[in-house]
């Protein structure tokens, strides 16, 4: 045994003790915006996730809200003396409440349908990449087809057939949005499947599955984060839109794109709070996500990391 | 040789199509003459490895080595041609014969830091196959990898860290190291030092070497650094555009190359024993493999070429008991 | 050697001011040059080879930065030039060629149109005179129907044809000195030999002096005059090519050479020099070389200096080879 010993002594420590995350995480905080929208972005979902604890009224329950209170201007009092620090809607709910539960509903909505649509786009990309052939082919013109109809166009087609409701929405969002997904995997598997360690594994006797999804697939994880937040952020202004042509959610679980839609009666009488403040929230909401979705396409992309 | 070699490769051959887009599908529905391009990497080639021998593979980038040691590992399967493992044909086995072929044919790739996953931890990277495989049982396998690396000449407390902490040189050695948890009787080595500073590269090959002795491998060892080759091989064989133009024992090899295009490439070697010469290139450019010159790949640069030589390839023949050649001129 | 010195480099530092710390690259260097000379430099990757090329052409960029030192080409004073000083020098007094050749080429215009602009860029001639020079060094370097090749993209090259480009556009002035950065490293060796057919006749004819970057040694002792050895940003050796090759006085220098194979018996083991290069930013205090040598005791924890130890050979060495017996040995 003693001649396979190449001096171990004379190799020398490896480089730096860090992990990828803590490199990533020193090249995400290079920029001081990315920063303040990671953290504001953090404060909207907490409020969103907290909605029920820290708004000053629960919108939905009727014995608290009031009609005689509607439409109040920004820091109004109401009748039992509560301050409407964003004012009131047209059926008397507290603003900020009803935007704070609206964004619930934005958000887990958008995220939801990102979640679904980024396992399935995953999946059908790795197949496509990993697979090739006709089967490549099938998929990709599939794909391509659906990239070329804009989404909020498949979205009402889908929405007018099937209906209201939440989980309508979703369908309809995920069916708009895999191919996105779909798309990005298949990019960055094909670029993968061609490294030498995927070779070696497949001389190593590893299964397909194992290759595809141990292998292949931890390697493309960075560009499916990106697209999934900055997807997210589509999903969310998709979902506001087609809320706000109202063929989005019902009327009892009002969105921020509902609230906006409610609004917008009251804006050419003055009364502008009630459609802009759910507005300004949902621009936070995709701004935010939106650089720091930026900021992850610059941390993890490899050609820019030393 | 009595018995069956090792690994034989029975008139293999490879090649790689390049179909049409749909684009160009449509170009040629408008008469356009866009056509399939179809690259014989490696053409009939037929090799016998025996056990515990080293045979050097060289020639020039394009020639189809990679290939050829691909198509041994098992990463490609030839288009035409068998691929014997012990004196069967790999295509013909299956489960856990098939499985025990592929196991014991292992790659060390050329690119350290491409071959071995980024975002897999050493113990993984070296730990997974023999776990996957049942080599190996779960509560053993921790002290399994720190005998690989120890085998390797790494450290196993650094057996945590991802491969971008380590150098080039002990990349490599982790690539090793993951082919020998396998237990292999054969490694393809494709430029495996290629990539390494001089005095790591001999501390590589010297690795290479003490594991052939201490664990009786074979290899075929790909390279295009002669003066590596002569070092280690114990036969050479020497292709050029996918073809096998000359294999024979090392030292006669070097000795007394016989093809026209051994000798040119012998004779190119800088040698560090060789001062101030004066270089006598050969002519012209090595030739696309997409569309290789008519009968002898090598005519259009041999010095001898002959009017025989445009018509009619030249069929790899004995010359001598253990060398090969293949050329016209050795006709008489 | 009685020719004219057309480049003298005194005490070159050029440092890398990074996050992690400053890299001192290149770490007072100097050498000198004459007319119609080659200098092989040679050095593993990461020992300042590159940004030694660098400096000479006013090429270092941010974070890194020429700290101290001289330049002198001719009789005119290269460092502290500015940017404009050195757009009005480099291409036409001193040139580089780089490994990849698409570093000088642009790939979206034809040949002729980089030669040409190249040209007036420097001097003020006609269209077809510049034309008609580029032709002349097309045809220089030895590529075959310049006329043809001029109007061509350089993607409609090979990778040697292109170096050749390269190679072309760097004479195309006529430079005092070229500094060629590994420039063959990546062409096969009947192509490298080609390109070393040509550059050494064009030292011949011309007069050009030439700094070789490479790691290979056997290159270096095919074509250089003399040979400077690089380690951790500083030259540890220098002399001419002969007697550095033959009798290496530094320990670096003599595992190098020795860890070449065809330096060592076929199949045994290989001298190998143990360890790697330490990093810039965490060099050992003394000979940067300590932890790896054979030769290191407790005088090397003082940095040696560059010492003349014979006629024209310098070596930065407490205890070269060679010499010890004759310094320390026991009757003396
Ligand atoms: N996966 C592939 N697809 C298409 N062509 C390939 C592929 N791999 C290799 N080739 C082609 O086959 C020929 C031989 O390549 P290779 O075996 O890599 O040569 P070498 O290793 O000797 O440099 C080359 O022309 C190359 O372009
Ligand atoms: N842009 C840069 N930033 C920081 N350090 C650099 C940079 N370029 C080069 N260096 C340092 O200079 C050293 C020498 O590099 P180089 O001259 O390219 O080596 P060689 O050409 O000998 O391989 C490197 O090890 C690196 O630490
Ligand atoms: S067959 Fe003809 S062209 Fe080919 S190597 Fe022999 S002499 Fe040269
Ligand atoms: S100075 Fe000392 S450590 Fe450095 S090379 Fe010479 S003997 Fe070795
Ligand atoms: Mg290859
Ligand atoms: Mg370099």
């Amino acid at each position: 045994m003693a001649s396979t010993e190449t001096p171990i002594a004379g190799i020398a420590a490896p480089r730096r003790a860090d992990t990828p995350f803590r490199r990533f995480l020193s090249d995400f905080t290079d920029s001081r915006l990315a920063v303040l929208a990671a953290i504001g972005l953090a404060i909207v979902i907490l409020a969103a996730l907290l909605a029920p604890w820290i708004s000053p009224q629960n919108p939905y329950d009727l014995a608290v809200v009031s009609v005689f209170d509607a439409r109040l201007p920004p820091g109004s009092q109401s009748m039992d003396g509560v301050t409407f620090w964003l004012g009131t809607d047209g059926s008397g709910r507290d603003l900020l409440s009803a935007i704070l539960y609206g964004l619930r509903i934005s958000l887990s909505v958008g995220v939801a349908s990102a979640a679904i649509a980024l396992t399935i786009g995953m999946i059908v990309g790795l197949v496509a990449a990993y697979a090739g052939g006709r089967t490549e082919g099938v998929i990709m013109r599939i794909v391509d087809i659906q990239l070329s109809l804009p989404a909020v166009l498949i979205a009402l087609i889908l929405l007018a057939i099937l209906g209201k409701g939440i989980d309508k929405i979703i369908i309809a969002l995920v069916i708009a949005q895999w191919a996105y997904y779909a798309r990005t995997v298949r990019a960055s598997a094909l670029v993968e499947r061609r490294r030498e360690y995927v070779e070696a594994a497949a001389c190593l006797g590893l299964s397909h599955a194992r290759i595809v999804f141990r292998h292949i697939l931890p390697n493309c994880i960075a560009p499916l984060i990106v697209v999934g937040t900055v997807q997210t952020a589509h999903a969310i202004a998709l979902e506001a839109t087609l809320s706000f042509l109202g063929v989005g959610l019902p009327q009892t679980e009002p969105s921020l794109g509902l609230l906006i839609a409610n609004g917008f009666d009251y804006m050419l009488s003055g009364k502008y709070w009630i459609s802009v403040f759910p507005g300004v929230a949902l621009l936070i909401t995709i701004v935010t996500i939106n650089i720091v979705g930026d900021q992850l396409r610059d941390a993890l992309n490899p050609r820019l990391q030393k | 040789m009595s018995a069956a070699p090792l690994l034989a490769l029975d008139a293999v051959s490879k090649r790689f199509v390049r179909r049409l887009d749909a684009a160009e599908k449509i170009v040629n529905l408008f008469g356009g003459k866009r056509r399939e391009e179809v690259v014989h990497a490696v053409d009939s080639v037929s090799l016998q490895i025996a056990e515990g021998e080293v045979v050097g593979l060289v020639g020039e980038s394009g020639c189809g080595k990679s290939t050829l040691g691909r198509v041994v590992a098992g990463v490609h399967a030839p288009s035409e041609g068998r691929v014997l493992w012990r004196g069967r044909d790999v295509e013909s086995l299956s489960g856990a014969e098939r499985r025990e072929a592929t196991l014991k044919i292992q790659m060390i790739f050329q690119d350290p830091m491409s071959s071995l996953n980024p975002r897999m931890r050493v113990r993984d990277i070296v730990g997974e196959a023999p776990r996957v495989h049942g080599l190996v049982s779960g509560d053993e396998i921790a002290d399994y990898v720190d005998r690989m690396l120890l085998r390797v000449g790494l450290d196993p407390s650094y057996k945590s860290r991802y491969p971008h902490q380590f150098s080039g040189g002990q990349r490599q050695r982790i690539g090793i190291a993951r082919a020998l948890a396998v237990q292999p009787d054969f490694l393809v080595c494709d430029e495996s030092i290629a990539a390494l500073d001089v005095s790591i590269q001999a501390q590589v090959l010297n690795l290479f070497m003490d594991l052939r002795e201490d664990l009786g491998l074979t290899y075929l060892f790909i390279s295009h650094d002669l003066g590596v080759v002569e070092h280690l091989a114990d036969r050479v064989v020497i292709m050029y555009l996918g073809r096998v133009v000359e294999s024979a024992p090392a030292v006669e090899l070097f000795a007394d190359p016989n093809h026209p295009y051994a000798r040119a490439l012998l004779a190119e070697v800088p040698r560090i024993d060789t001062r101030k010469r004066v270089f006598q290139p050969v002519k012209g450019e090595i030739p696309s493999p997409l569309a290789p010159p008519s009968g002898c790949h090598f005519h259009p640069r041999c010095p001898h070429a002959k009017p025989r030589c445009r018509e009619q390839a030249p069929a790899l023949r004995e010359i001598a008991p253990g060398r090969m050649s293949a050329c016209h001129l050795n006709d008489g | 050697m009685s020719r004219e010195t057309i480049l003298e480099v005194r005490d070159l530092r050029t440092h890398f001011f990074t996050k992690a710390g400053v890299a001192r690259a290149v770490d007072g260097v100097s050498f000198s040059l004459a007319r119609g000379e080659v200098l092989g430099l040679v050095g593993e990757s990461g020992s300042g080879k590159t940004v030694t090329g660098f400096s000479l052409m006013g090429l270092v960029d941010p974070p890194g930065r020429l700290v101290s030192g001289s330049i002198r080409l001719g009789n005119e004073e290269l460092a502290g030039l500015l940017e404009e000083g050195w757009r009005r020098l480099r291409g036409r007094r001193i040139a580089m060629i780089f490994q990849d050749p698409m570093m000088t080429l642009n790939p979206v215009l034809r040949i002729d149109t980089q030669m040409i602009e190249a040209i007036r860029a420097h001097v003020d001639i006609s269209r077809s005179a510049a034309r008609e020079r580029a032709r002349e060094a097309l045809a220089r370097v030895g590529i075959p129907s310049p006329d043809e090749r001029l109007s061509a993209y350089p993607h409609q090259f090979s990778g040697g044809m292109r170096q050749r480009v390269a190679i072309a556009i760097a004479l195309l002035n006529e430079p005092d000195v070229i500094v060629a950065d590994e420039p063959t490293t990546a062409l096969d060796v009947t192509i490298q030999a080609q390109i070393l057919y040509e550059v050494q006749k064009l030292c011949a004819e011309t007069g050009l002096a030439m700094i070789w970057i490479t790691h290979d040694l056997a290159v270096v002792g095919g074509l250089a005059d003399r040979v400077a050895v690089m380690y951790a940003g500083r030259i540890v050796e220098q002399g001419p090519v002969d007697a550095v090759l033959d009798a290496p006085y530094h320990p670096y220098t003599h595992g190098l050479i020795g860890s070449v194979p065809s330096q060592n018996r076929r199949g045994t083991r290989l001298t190998q020099i143990p360890g790697m290069a330490p990093s810039l930013l965490a060099l050992p205090e003394g000979c940067s070389f300590a932890a790896r040598c054979p030769r290191a005791d407790a005088a090397c924890k003082v940095l040696p200096d560059l010492l003349e130890l014979s006629a024209g050979r310098t070596a930065r060495c407490h205890h070269p080879h060679g010499l010890v017996e004759t310094t320390v040995g026991e009757d003396a």
